[in-house]
């Protein structure tokens, strides 16, 4: 809970306001003057408040007020990740997912589109799917028997008679979340009309997205192994794309990667020659729209050789290998084998691929998240290799994993530390000294500098302040 | 292609074989046995890394399902999954001041119960439990109920874990961190 207000001056928010937008931002070396950002309010000026340029407030990560409007005007409103194409493969299979505060359903119909519903009936309100996965034709509530079918449709009522004859179930079938878009099997989906086109959204993100779909033969993956499900006492904007962390938070694993090459079920010999070291070649990535990414290709490029000799030490692997030089020019299918099919993508604001994995971030209140963990295996490849991308998975990530398990722990210290308001700011400034600009306005920075954290908060700033500036997006 | 051991094969030694033979409360097997998941708990519940590696076979297998007690670990996701190698990467990381996730430690209490075992062989059991598992670490306390399986094989030495099933009921659910023995 944030509590600067009641330590700082009382002063009119709107005084304050005014205060910070005729000052100048401060440098990334400046630490902002507390006394100026304290708010009470939370219209766009005083949003824009809470960043300057190398710095975001606690706030941002401790006021429930926050959070609620990131709900309405991020998880309401905007492209939200629901789920993969063959996780609902054959007619009638359904998952349930969560856009923020809104349950949903989603659901491939008996005509074999893919669909996601409010899952709520439109009668009284009852969720009318009470399991998180399966496969059938209709869904019914069991509070007075409205059942609909797989596709929405209302198709009975109980005791029709007590409606009349004006009463039309064409109208009253399930909600359906106005816009759904799919990209290479990525179904994303919104709450709000006016939001761009899905590709336009993902931008310079989707070549990325590419390089885990192109990795399956005929690109073709398979999301149905199930999922680690895990939760920490932490604001949801913690799980972001960092590569600084890595010497610090995962030393413990870092360390059983030195003893021996294999470790981890070779997901450490994949990462040999540390990717993050302060001297490496390893990248960060803002793509713009809150998309960020750990770029280790130049890294794994000089070191693809390992993963080859995995995979050619894998049943089927050699076969895999030929696969992919079949099917892509020889400079991508390089780019495939090395990156191991990783992109370590983050889509803002709550997909991420890392290693093999499809992860969904669950906002649940300012300091609880859920992390929800998609092991993504391939439809036309041997079993060894889907084995081995699942251990390798388990090795570092989920509950029990030697890396998931620091990450959590450090995010819980971090909220806790945020509740401190003496000294509100937090540094995000790293890298703003030495980070480049691509033509297509893609912002490249070192492993460990904190070009993601600023796209990210870039864009997360964009969606608080209203649609004039997500447009631009 | 040989006949390679995959995943689906191993984990049936998890399961009884119909001609086994029922080790009877009371009997000194079954006493040993029950000696032996207990000794287990108290080493898991006081940290005793070292030790708990000792009871486990160099072939061991330890095994954590996600999302239910019967999958097919080669097509879906555990939560631990892990063949001696990695068990004992395991012990050297919990025994790491680096972890985090233990510093500070969590402190843990179990009670170990409804034991069932039975022998498909005088060197074979097979030995199942249910626990329910309470951990608390700084202000946060959570309670963990699960069944377990274990595989024993007796060595010259005395009984030795050849595999370890752990079924947390909770497999489905988001579950906070599970950085200590189960």
């Amino acid at each position: 809970m944030p509590t600067e207000h009641q330590i700082s001056p009382a002063r009119p928010a709107s005084a304050d306001v005014a205060a910070i937008e005729r000052a100048a931002p401060p440098g990334p070396h400046r630490v902002p003057d507390r006394l100026d950002v304290a708010r009470s309010r939370y219209d766009a000026a005083g949003l824009r408040s809470l960043v300057a340029p190398g710095w975001v407030h606690s706030a941002v990560y401790t006021d429930p007020r926050i959070f609620e409007l990131e709900l309405e005007r991020i998880f309401h409103k905007g492209w939200v990740y629901i789920g993969h194409e063959s996780e609902i493969a054959k007619s009638g299979e359904f998952r349930r997912r969560q856009m923020g505060r809104q349950p949903v359903i989603f659901v491939r119909g008996q005509d074999g589109e893919v669909r996601v519903f409010l899952n709520r009936c439109r009668h009284r309100g009852a969720i009318v799917c009470e399991v998180d996965e399966g496969r059938d034709s209709y869904f019914r509530c069991w509070y007075h028997g409205w059942t609909y079918s797989n596709s929405g449709e209302l198709v009975s009522v109980s005791g029709p008679d007590g409606y009349g004859p004006s009463f039309d179930a064409r109208e009253n079938g399930l909600t359906p979340v106005p816009r759904v878009a799919s990209y290479r099997g990525f179904v994303f989906a919104a709450l709000d009309d006016a939001v761009p086109p899905l590709e336009q959204y993902l931008g310079g993100a989707a070549k990325v997205i590419d390089i885990l779909v192109d990795s399956a033969p005929r690109g073709e993956l398979l999301v149905r192994s199930g999922s680690n499900r895990t939760i920490y006492k932490g604001n949801w904007k913690q799980v972001g794309m960092d590569g600084y962390h890595p010497l610090f938070v995962h030393a413990s694993v870092l360390a059983t990667w030195e003893r021996h090459s294999d470790s981890g079920h070779s997901l450490g010999a994949t990462h040999s020659a540390n990717p993050f070291n302060f001297d490496g070649v390893s990248e960060t990535r803002d793509f713009g729209n809150g998309h960020t990414m750990l770029d280790f290709l130049k890294h794994r490029l000089n070191h693809s050789g390992k993963f080859r000799s995995i995979l050619e030490n894998t049943p089927g692997g050699t076969d895999y290998i030929e696969a992919l030089y079949a099917e892509h020019d020889e400079s991508w299918a390089d780019v495939l084998l090395a990156m191991a099919g990783d992109p370590h993508v983050g889509i803002f604001p709550n997909l991420q691929l890392i290693n093999n994995q499809i992860r969904i971030v669950n906002p649940i209140s300012v300091d609880e998240t859920e992390v929800v963990m998609f092991p993504v295996l391939f439809a036309n490849v041997s079993p060894e290799i889907n084995a081995l991308r699942l251990r390798q998975h388990e090795s570092f990530y989920g509950p029990a994993g030697s890396g998931s398990t620091d990450d959590a722990e450090i995010f819980e210290r971090v909220q806790k530390g945020l509740g401190a308001s003496i000294d509100p700011w937090i540094n995000i400034s790293r890298g703003m000294n030495r980070e480049r600009v691509e033509a297509d306005g893609t912002i490249v920075g070192h492993i460990s500098d904190e070009v993601p954290q600023r796209g990210q908060l870039k864009q997360w700033l964009t969606m608080m302040v209203g649609r004039p500036e997500f447009e631009e997006g | 292609m040989g006949v390679a051991m995959t995943e689906r094969d191993e984990v049936s030694m998890f399961v009884r074989a119909g001609d086994d033979t029922s080790i009877l409360p009371g009997s000194s097997l079954y006493s040993e046995i029950e000696a032996l998941l207990y000794r287990e708990a108290e080493l898991m519940d006081s940290h005793s890394f070292d030790a708990w590696l000792g009871l486990w076979h160099p072939d061991g297998l330890y095994w954590v399902p996600s999302n239910g007690e019967d999958i097919d670990p080669r097509e879906s996701v555990s939560i631990i999954y892990e063949r001696y190698p990695q068990i004992e990467d395991r012990i050297f990381r919990l025994k790491d001041k680096r972890m985090h996730s233990q510093s500070p430690k969590s402190r843990l209490i179990r009670i170990v119960s409804n034991i069932t075992a039975s022998a498909s062989g005088p060197a074979d059991i097979l030995a199942f439990s249910t626990f329910i598992l309470g951990e608390v670490r700084g202000a946060e306390q959570q309670s963990l109920f699960g069944r377990a399986a274990h595989r024993l094989r007796r060595e010259a030495d005395g009984l030795r874990i050849l595999g370890k099933k752990v079924y947390l009921i909770a497999n489905d659910s988001p579950m906070r961190n599970v950085t200590f023995l189960l």
